[in-house]
């Protein structure tokens, strides 16, 4: 009956596998956490806290980030196209193939096979791999964009191809490296120049995989939960087209104050300021879209979810730019400040963003309702406190440490030690796990209510009530 | 379930499609005429500003006290 029923399938496998990876990695934020203020809980070298820090970044930014990216860009490609996937099989093979390299990667890290780069921690047979599955998401996107039925092509995919072509410049560039071995590389590039490739990949993780592609989600699911149409067209690519321009040349506002040479630097912080404009411009394109109804914020359960996560995503986009301010920079590099930002972006924008996107989408494929707005709403509610009380007390604790770090005595020797600064951080980081803890409560919600719309979904499937099924 | 794809049409606004908030005009050219500024202020060879000399500065000044 349904064209799209094998790809609709596959789009869940990658939102199932997303989930499962989610939940391994925020269970591992959890004990890394807890591990920061009781390093008992280094239960053995592949489980102390150098080996699963990477483990917890990579598995949530390639695990359920890439992985929600690849399901989700799927549906959106496929909507937004009038059409299937040209390479059905390709993506299930992508599918399976994405699923064991996560697996085999998580295994190395364990093992401490790292190029020591981060977010490019993985060696390079796995680089290789992905690099090849890559290529297969490439190769289905774009052939179905170019076969595309509707003339027209929305914002959305405008973010997805940008995102496609982008990483893949990004990760072929600061992974290429001498193999010494099969587990064992060295950068291709040497000294200042290794660190300026590996923070323009930095940051452009960020850009390509935590805003990029989010942008895209958000662009789409948006109208669709809300019946909401995008307030401007214009001010959608035109931000598109400046955000692209700008992102690329900001990298080294990670390098402030280091051997790279000054112009770099400013230049970096000039982009980076600029920055705030096309970011600001999706803001904007959001509140005046549901400024157009805000009483769907009451009637439809959804919205929330896309106006708090795009809020987030306004005070990220302005609170990163101040941060690569040398002023700023000063204070609050190497200090507990950052996991602050990182998480007001990840957890409260990201995974905010694909959680909604994946509660629209999982019942449309089903043909069915969401099994519990109930539950829905309270994982709102817990995933925000928890989100809230992470940043706030990082920001806290991280200007503490910061201005510690700086006071002299007369003889201009430092005042307080290493210690002095780490056990100031302990009530803060006993609150990050709490936090985490109500925030992980929250997720479960979230996996238990789409498991339960699936079982009704096939329960439905099994069979059909009598009267057609009311369209969703 | 049927399928109902979308189109473009349906997902924009067609009254407001061609719109610039005016506030986001003015931020958009604001930072760049800032970052001209900044960009001659903070490049060695442009406006003289360098961290090793912000540095020698700072330590002189300590110096003194
Ligand atoms: C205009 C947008 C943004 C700008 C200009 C920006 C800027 C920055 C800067 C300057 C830092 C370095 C802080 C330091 O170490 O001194 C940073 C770190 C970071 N930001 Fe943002 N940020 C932006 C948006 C976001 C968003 C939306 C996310 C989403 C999750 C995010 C995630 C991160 C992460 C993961 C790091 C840590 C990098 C590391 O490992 O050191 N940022 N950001
Ligand atoms: C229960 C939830 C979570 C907990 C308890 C947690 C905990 C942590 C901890 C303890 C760190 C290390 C901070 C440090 O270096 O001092 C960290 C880093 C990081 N986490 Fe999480 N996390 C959680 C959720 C997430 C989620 C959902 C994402 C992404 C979608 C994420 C992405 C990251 C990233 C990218 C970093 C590296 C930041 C940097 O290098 O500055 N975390 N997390």
């Amino acid at each position: 009956m349904n064209e799209y029923r094998y790809d609709n399938q596959t789009v869940q496998g990658f939102i199932l596998s997303a989930i499962f990876w989610g939940v391994v990695g925020i269970v591992i934020g959890l004990l890394i956490s807890i591990q920061l203020w009781a390093p008992a809980a280094n239960l053995a070298p592949w489980l102390t806290y150098g080996r699963l820090r990477p483990v917890h970044t990579n598995g949530l930014a390639f695990g359920l980030g890439v992985g929600a990216i690849f399901g989700l860009f799927y549906y959106i490609v496929m909507r937004l196209c009038r059409r299937p996937l040209v390479f059905p099989r390709l993506a299930r093979l992508h599918l399976w193939l994405f699923n064991a390299i996560i697996a085999a990667a998580a295994v190395s890290l364990l093992a401490g096979k790292t190029q020591s780069l981060e977010y490019a921690e993985l060696e390079w047979p796995l680089d290789v791999a992905i690099v090849v599955i890559w290529v297969m998401f490439a190769v289905n996107v774009f052939a179905t964009v170019i076969k595309r039925k509707e003339e027209q092509m929305y914002v959305s995919l405008w973010y997805v191809l940008a995102t496609v072509v982008a990483v893949a410049i990004l990760y072929v560039v600061n992974n290429a490296s001498v193999p010494a071995g099969l587990w064992k590389s060295y950068h291709a590039y040497a000294g200042v120049n290794s660190a300026n490739v590996q923070w323009w990949y930095g940051h452009n993780a960020v850009g390509f995989i935590f805003t990029t592609p989010i942008l895209a989600m958000f662009y789409y699911f948006l109208p669709k939960t809300t019946g909401l149409p995008i307030y401007s067209h214009r001010l959608s690519i035109v931000s598109f087209w400046s955000l692209i321009f700008a992102y690329l040349w900001t990298g080294a506002h990670h390098l402030v104050y280091t051997p790279l040479p000054d112009w770099i630097q400013t230049l970096a912080i000039v982009f980076t300021l600029f920055l705030i404009a096309p970011s600001w411009g999706s803001v904007v394109n959001g509140y005046y879209t549901v400024g157009a109804d805000w009483s769907k914020m009451r009637t439809n359960y959804l919205t929330k979810f896309f106006v708090l996560g795009i809020t987030f995503y306004g005070l990220q986009t302005v609170q990163g730019p101040t941060q690569a301010l040398r002023v700023v920079s000063q204070l609050i590099h190497f200090t507990d400040w950052v996991p602050g930002h990182v998480h007001m972006g990840t957890m409260g924008w990201v995974t905010m963003t694909i959680c909604a996107s994946i509660y629209y989408v999982i019942p449309r494929i089903h043909g069915t309702e969401i099994y519990s707005e109930k539950i829905a709403n309270a994982h709102f509610w817990l995933v925000l406190v928890g989100q809230l009380l992470f940043s706030i007390t990082m920001w806290i604790t991280g200007i503490q440490q910061g201005a510690l770090w700086k006071v002299q005595n007369a003889d201009g020797s430092l005042k307080y030690s290493f210690m002095d600064g780490l056990v100031k951080n302990y009530p803060y980081w006993h609150t990050r796990t709490l936090a985490g803890i109500v925030f992980a409560v929250g997720m479960l919600l979230f996996v238990y209510n789409v498991l339960k719309t699936i079982q009704k979904g096939k329960a439905l499937q099994a069979s059909p009530p009598s009267p057609a099924p009311a369209a969703a | 379930m049927s399928e109902i794809p979308d189109t473009a049409e349906a997902m924009e606004n067609e009254e407001t499609a061609h719109r610039l908030p005016l506030g986001w005009l003015v931020l958009f050219f604001g930072l760049i005429a800032w970052g001209v500024v900044y960009l001659w202020l903070y490049t060695p060879a442009l406006g003289g500003w360098s961290q090793a000399g912000a540095y020698e500065k700072a330590a002189q000044a300590q110096q003194a006290q």
